[in-house]
């Protein structure tokens, strides 16, 4: 169940805690995932818990990572992890309206109107006009659309305002590392290429890049959902073997 | 390097999702031994934003260590390339990653180091160095020592610019003191890397530090260096206290070091000197001559046979000096030639500053004399015979190489010497102590009399017999005398108390008329003749007052009553002007005037009646009645004195003041009376009328400072206390002293409901109080209840009973707000820590407590209670210390009472359910926060 308030602006309210629930949920979880590891373990219980929509198609993207023969699997496990990546900040905070800017809706509505220019420019030539007039319904249409993009433009992306709730369980004061940002956003990307259907066929899959990509979404968001101590210990393993002296 | 093993591309993609967070990024870092892991980090941009840095609530900033720059340190030495090629990328203002840096650069080999130096000036001259200072210094020797010399003196440059340099004047900041410490720790290296440029940096600093003092004259050169760094050499005259005299002696110590060590000449170095403007560096090149004059005789001669030097009062001491200790240098020819200058006197015109002129000693005689004094040993016969001749007759002149000395001490030495009075009888002694104080400057007479005074109270007894003697002695003699009397009946010594009251009555009724007109200017305090003798004489009542033998007056009414009472009577009349300035700007209702009162005439005299009728009491009465039986009726004079310093054309803050501080021995004395006149003592409501003539405040607010409480007093006093509460819901506290009055009001009220002797009835005054009051008082008297019960083990029941029910009512009416007005009183937080009151209770007030302030004051006594007690509501005391580590906005606070946070999770983990699925979240937010040993609970 969603446990925040929604009556305050921007993330203000929005409080999401870490791994949380009984033991004995988390015994549930670890008797179905039996061979997942603690920390995945970890970050399904928190999308059970704060974002129930998404948790089924991360566990299924997580079951497709495994099923290597099941057909399509990739446009699959692609689209679930762009999903999750663009709207879990809107899940934890609905105050956050998607910030899309309409651009067809509105160059519709200025095409309408639009004079047929016929006689300010000339293909590959330099402007006949310096000035050209257009009515001013059309000018207010443009007026529109251009304050539209530049709020857009302004705000913090969708993936930093996820960061900013997320970081809140973090020391007080601590900042939103744009290292961070820009690792999800990268990820995010990487899925986002191999999410649509190619005209030109299915795109080959480096199975252990795909794992890759997928353990390092899951790894950013477990830094921040997950139990701190979980993740130490693969730290640790990590540096045990990065601190080992060659032989 | 070698050892280790460079990691492969995928081992950093699986490793770096996993440190997206601060702290897991700290983990790791502070762990990570291999450099070859820097530059697969860097390529992933672990290294490209530093933390930045943060405001602190209330003022300041912080900046936050980086582990991946502290990482970069470790490694500086390991893979020097690497690590620089990193370091020039980092843009930051946070001091902690500069600190970082400098410890890198030192690492590196200087021709890697020297390409940070462009950035670590850029962050001196922002102000981002900060703790940074002592790398920073070590960075510029290390550079010096590998011949970076640009490098090297452009960070040298930065480091002592006038930008980092306190004023000249001053005093002991910590600025200054670093900048001290890294110019004495570059010198050597920047010496021998290139002595001329080290000593014009030095020069450049010296100028600054004299052109930001006050008083200097830039135009003329004009430094008054003679007089706030009296000699250039390290003396017992110099007294440090300002920045500039400081840097004088670290740059004499640097030019000294260069010389001796040979990286630079003497010539080289005055060559500079003698570009500057300020008489300053004339001494310094004065001085360095002379430490040089074996090196170099030459120069040393020419600057002792250069007349002109022989006149500068503002060189004297560099020049007396050199002369004193290079005179065999010069033949023969020149020591006469110089000798003939003294002789013929000093050209200077009257009025040479710096010159001691003593009376009818002849000016030149006296210059001839000084100039003589410097080269005593070596004198030829006349002059000897002449020098010798002024010595006896004046002493060793106290300025000879000096223009100031300002030398100072708490007191001024004594001409005469307790030693040379030993022998005398004691008449002797008075009339040896009159005559040089008769004649003495005020330092002198402030000394013979503190000289005076100790002889008198080695031997107290035997002078007090011989009292009279000092009648028409001069009154700083007198004042020492009586005040040494009244020590020693303190200290119980049966000195002849009649003399001295003999003496004391003589001074105050006969001696006036009898003195010289010329006594009358000796002890004057504020204009007012002899009033400090008869402040001791006053003191001196109240010592014989107060004097106890077997717990009984030592001193009998029927010998001694007329006579104190005579000497108080002379003194009640007396200034009520204190000695203690006090403003009159301020609210009479907030301020304590006791200070004031005890330190005025009148306030004495009204003390030293009370200590009377106390000695009286003793006497007349039975001292251990509640009551004297007979009252005022039994001493009339008291009764007539109370009468008169209360009455409106008498009244003074002063003395009403000193008569509310002993409220408790008047109601003693007669309580009739108090109960009688308590409204025309008081008066409160003239505040009302005309607020800077309310001078009932001054005993109302003595009596509540002074006087603990007692109902009998609340009783007597009812309308005054209800007036008094009134009045505090309209006041406005600025002073949070804890003696402040209002507070003591409320701690009155408090004492007395704890009692049972008021109530929260919803109609009293205390439960008036707590409603109204204003909130800082409110606040005060709360919180005095915690500090009250604190260790106390075994409070009566129906005293809890009385807290339990005042806390309760008061958190469900002003207390929330009150605690979110001011977070950091105490409030709660001593109520909780004292450990008197219930357990199950107090757990659940607490949790209460903390919903509205997370950090309740003070944490690091809360937390230790609380896990002393948590077994007894774990669940709650695990929330409640959620909230706690919650509420340390400033990310270090749980250090404190970390070792108790851990027992309350340790408990929380032996049970099951949602105390310990909380506590577990607990451990990984503290995880979170660095505080990575609660990791191991988990394991356990």
């Amino acid at each position: 169940m969603l446990q925040f308030g929604n009556t305050m602006s921007h993330h203000e309210g929005v409080n999401p805690t870490n791994v949380d629930g009984s033991d004995s949920e988390l015994m549930a979880h670890a008797r179905s995932e039996s061979s997942w590891p603690q920390s995945r373990i970890e970050l399904l219980h928190w999308f059970r818990q704060q974002a129930p929509s998404v948790a089924d198609a991360y566990r299924g993207a997580v079951k497709l990572l495994e099923d290597v023969a099941f057909p399509g699997r990739l446009h699959f496990i692609a689209h679930a992890v762009r999903d999750i990546s663009d709207r879990l900040v809107f899940i934890l905070d609905p105050q956050q309206a998607p910030s899309r800017v309409h651009y067809e809706s509105h160059l519709d509505k200025i095409a309408r109107d639009w004079p047929m220019g016929d006689g300010f420019c000339q293909s590959g030539g330099p402007p006949v006009v310096e000035t050209y007039p257009i009515p001013v319904k059309v000018a207010r249409r443009i007026d529109v659309l251009v304050g539209e993009h530049r709020l857009r433009r302004s705000r913090p992306s969708a993936h930093k305002i996820l960061f900013e709730i997320l970081a809140r369980a973090e020391a007080p004061g601590a900042d939103v590392n744009e290292r961070i940002v820009k690792a999800f956003q990268d990820v995010r990307e990487w899925f986002m290429d191999r999410a649509h259907l190619r005209t030109d066929g299915v795109p080959a899959v480096d199975e252990a890049e795909l794992r890759r990509q997928f353990e390092a979404f899951e790894n950013i968001l477990h830094s921040f959902v997950g139990s701190f101590f979980t993740g130490t210990k693969e730290l640790d393993a990590i540096l045990q073997s990065a601190n080992a002296r060659a032989s | 390097m070698q050892s280790f093993k460079a990691p492969t591309p995928e081992q950093v993609d699986e490793a770096v999702p996993l440190f997206s967070t601060r702290q897991r990024e700290a983990y790791f870092f502070d762990r990570l031994e291999n450099p070859y892991w820097i530059g697969p980090l860097a390529a992933r941009s672990l290294f490209a934003t530093a933390p930045s840095v943060e405001t602190v609530e209330g003022g300041g900033t912080r900046h936050p260590k980086w582990a991946a720059s502290s990482y970069l340190a470790r490694m500086a030495k390991l893979a020097p390339e690497e690590v620089l090629a990193v370091l020039l990328k980092i843009k930051t203002e946070n001091a902690s990653v500069i600190d970082d840096m400098l410890v890198a650069a030192i690492e590196m080999a200087p021709t890697l180091a020297k390409k940070l130096v462009p950035q670590i000036c850029q962050a001196v001259d922002r102000d981002s160095l900060w703790y940074g200072v002592g790398n920073a210094t070590k960075l510029c020797v290390h550079l010096a020592t590998g011949m970076e010399n640009e490098t090297a003196f452009q960070l040298a440059g930065t480091l002592f610019s006038s930008h980092r340099m306190p004023s000249g004047n001053d005093r002991a900041s910590a600025a200054g003191y670093e900048y001290l410490e890294g110019l004495q720790t570059v010198a050597s290296a920047l010496l021998a890397l290139d002595a001329k440029r080290f000593c014009r940096l030095l020069v450049s600093s010296l100028n600054t530090s004299i052109e930001r003092r006050e008083y200097t004259d830039s135009a003329t050169g004009r430094d008054y260096s003679f007089v706030w760094r009296p000699t250039i050499e390290e003396h017992e005259e110099n007294h440090d206290f300002e920045f500039a005299s400081r840097l004088v002696g670290v740059a004499t110590r640097c030019l000294e070091q260069g010389i001796g060590s040979g990286f630079a000449t003497l010539a080289e170095i005055l060559q500079i000197l003698d570009e500057q403007k300020f008489s300053l560096f004339k001494r310094l090149s004065l001085h360095l001559i002379d430490e040089f004059a074996q090196t170099d005789p030459d120069i040393a001669r020419k600057a002792i046979m250069n007349r002109s030097l022989l006149d500068q009062s503002e060189l004297k001491h560099e020049y007396a000096r050199m002369v004193g200790q290079q005179w065999d240098i010069l033949d023969s020819s020149d020591q006469q030639t110089w000798l003939e200058w003294v002789d013929a006197g000093p050209t200077a015109t009257k009025g040479v500053a710096g010159e001691y002129d003593k009376n009818d000693i002849d000016r030149a005689e006296w210059w001839k004399f000084e100039r003589f004094h410097w080269i005593r040993d070596h004198l030829p016969t006349n002059e000897r015979q002449f020098y010798l001749g002024m010595r006896a007759k004046h002493g060793e002149p106290p300025l000879a190489d000096l223009c100031a000395r300002i030398t100072s001490s708490w007191g001024h030495e004594s001409p005469i010497h307790r030693e040379e009075l030993e022998s005398l009888p004691f008449a002797e002694v008075v009339r040896v102590v009159d005559a040089f104080i008769g004649a003495g400057d005020r330092d002198d007479i402030t000394a013979v009399a503190a000289v005076f005074g100790d002889y008198v109270r080695v031997r107290a007894v035997e002078c007090s017999a011989e009292a009279a003697i000092l009648k028409g002695s001069v009154a700083a003699c007198v004042s020492a005398f009586i005040g040494k009397m009244a020590i020693a009946v303190t200290a119980g010594e049966l000195i002849d108390v009649g003399s001295v009251l003999a003496l004391c009555k003589w001074l105050i009724y006969e001696g006036p008329a009898k003195r010289r007109e010329s006594d009358e200017s000796q002890g004057q305090i504020d204009g007012q003749p002899w009033q400090e003798v008869r402040n001791e004489v006053i003191g001196f009542v109240g010592a014989v007052c107060k004097a106890d033998s077997d717990e009984q007056p030592r001193y009998d009414v029927a010998t001694y009553r007329t006579t104190l009472w005579e000497l108080v009577t002379s003194a009640l009349h007396d200034s009520a002007t204190s000695n203690v300035i006090r403003s009159t700007e301020d609210d009479p209702q907030l301020q304590d005037y006791l200070i004031f009162g005890i330190n005025s005439p009148r306030g004495r005299a009204v003390d030293a009646a009370l200590d009377y009728a106390r000695w009286l009491g003793r006497q007349i009465g039975d001292a251990n009645a509640k009551s004297l039986a007979a009252g005022f009726d039994g001493m009339p004079e008291v009764r007539e004195f109370l009468d008169r310093q209360i009455a409106p054309e008498n009244r003074t803050f002063e003395a009403l003041s000193v008569i509310g501080a002993r409220i408790g021995l008047i109601e003693w004395l007669d309580v009739n009376w108090l109960s009688s006149n308590a409204e025309r003592l008081f008066d409160l409501r003239e505040y009302d009328r005309s607020p800077s003539t309310a001078c009932g405040w001054a005993a109302w607010n003595s009596f509540l400072v002074w006087v603990n409480p007692r109902i009998e007093l609340y009783r007597l006093f009812k309308s005054q206390f209800e007036y008094a509460v009134e009045q505090s819901s309209r006041v406005t506290i600025q002073d949070t002293d804890y003696s402040q009055p209002m507070f003591r009001l409320g701690e009155h009220l408090v004492v007395l409901y704890g009692r049972g002797e008021l109530n929260l009835d919803g109609h009293g005054l205390f439960s008036r109080f707590i409603a109204v009051t204003n909130p800082d008082i409110r606040r005060h008297a709360i919180a005095f209840v915690g500090i009250s019960i604190e260790r106390e083990s075994d409070l009566p029941a129906p005293l809890i009973q009385r807290l339990m029910l005042l806390w309760e009512s008061y958190w469900k009416s002003s207390g929330p707000s009150d605690a979110a007005a001011k977070p950091h009183a105490y409030l709660f937080g001593q109520w909780f820590s004292s450990g008197a009151l219930p357990k199950d209770w107090s757990i659940e007030r607490l949790e209460e407590f903390v919903s509205v302030v997370p950090m309740p004051s003070p944490e690091n006594e809360v937390v230790p209670r609380l896990a002393k007690i948590c077994e007894t509501d774990i669940a709650r005391s695990v929330a409640i210390l959620q909230k706690i580590v919650d509420g340390d906005k400033d990310g270090w606070r749980i250090y404190l009472w970390r070792d108790s946070a851990r027992e309350i999770l340790e408990s929380a983990l032996k049970t099951s359910g949602p105390p310990r699925d909380a506590a577990k979240k607990l451990i990984d937010r503290l995880g979170r926060r660095g505080y990575l040993e609660f990791g191991s609970l988990l394991a356990n």
